[in-house]
């Protein structure tokens, strides 16, 4: 009986922990609490809301192997949908001459870092999952004036 | 005669003593002027990115301001926040978690309001599926306190308590 249980226990353990990984484990966590996704997931890396004041929170690739991606709460504190973010589409959406910076943040989230180019103009950058870093630098009106992708593995 | 050369003397000796002052004047004037990342206010965002590096977080207000928060260091008391016009013009400098902001917080608030007010937690918990976001802060004539906001299951302010932090240091998180 002890035997049977201990496999029980062990076949269940297994059965959170998949369930926990972030979409790159292949199992959406929808329905899961957020207390559940806190503490499998960590602290997400920014917390935000949407329009109607739902949680929507960022894990930016820190906390989980596999990307970024948003977990949006419904009213109840569940979780309602998780959707990778940051990914190539996303990327692809950022313009020279017509994005601004609101869209920048709302595609791809926080950079992981802001640098003052000689002018005094700024550029975000994020680290993308191939090494390469994708900078976006801004004009007057926090407009986006370039994309490139910089650097790669050393 | 004598007087006469003294005059004379006088009148030389007057106009470059007086340059030599207004000379230093316009230099400590200048210096004061084009250096705003060595100890003045901020103008502008890559001022504030020289003078406080990285922000934690970066979100846009209601009327479209952009907003960059200070508060990644869980041990710190106070945060910093900037808000920038579209042109990248500093707008408005504050401390977050002040005790206005800490006293403003109070029972029924959104979830998004106290994120708003006192920025992003360092420390979240959840007893029994209810969240607690809790941070360090100045309170009661600047003691250091713990500041924990307790929400219902639908994210709303359930309670907010402040735990002084005694003199060993935890503040009853050990």
């Amino acid at each position: 009986v002890l035997h049977r249980a201990a496999v029980l226990m062990l076949a269940a353990g297994l059965t959170a922990c998949a369930s926990f990984a972030g979409p790159s484990g292949g199992v959406a966590p929808s329905g899961r609490t957020m207390s559940e996704m806190r503490y499998s997931n960590g602290l997400p890396d920014a917390i935000r809301f949407d329009a109607d004041g739902r949680q929507v929170w960022e894990y930016t690739g820190r906390a989980v192997r596999g990307g970024a991606y948003r977990v949006s709460f419904d009213t109840a504190g569940r979780v309602a949908e998780v959707t990778p973010f940051r990914t190539p589409a996303d990327v692809a959406q950022v313009k020279a001459g017509e994005s601004r910076a609101p869209d920048v943040l709302a595609l791809l989230g926080d950079p992981e870092r802001i640098r003052v180019i000689g002018d005094g103009a700024l550029s975000w950058e994020y680290p993308l999952p191939d090494r390469t870093r994708l900078v976006i630098r801004y004009g007057p009106g926090r407009i986006v004036d370039a994309v490139r992708i910089e650097g790669g593995a050393s | 005669v004598s007087s006469r050369r003294g005059a004379r003397r006088a009148r030389r000796v007057g106009p470059s003593g007086g340059r030599a002052p207004a000379i230093l004047l316009a230099i400590a004037l200048w210096g004061l002027g084009a250096a705003p990342a060595c100890g003045a206010d901020p103008a502008d965002a890559a001022d504030v990115i020289r003078k406080h590096g990285q922000p934690s977080g970066i979100w846009f207000d209601a009327s479209g301001r952009e907003v960059w928060d200070y508060d990644g260091n869980p041990f710190r008391f106070s945060g910093l926040r900037f808000r920038f016009d579209p042109d990248g013009r500093l707008n408005q400098s504050e401390e977050t978690r002040n005790e206005s902001a800490v006293a403003s917080v109070a029972t029924g608030m959104s979830a998004r309001v106290v994120r708003e007010t006192l920025g992003e937690p360092p420390t979240m918990y959840f007893i029994r599926d209810e969240a607690h976001w809790e941070w360090r802060i100045w309170w009661a004539g600047r003691a250091a306190h713990r500041l924990v906001v307790q929400f219902d299951k639908n994210g709303v302010v359930k309670a907010v308590g402040k735990y002084r932090i005694d003199g060993k240091g935890l503040g009853g998180m050990r």
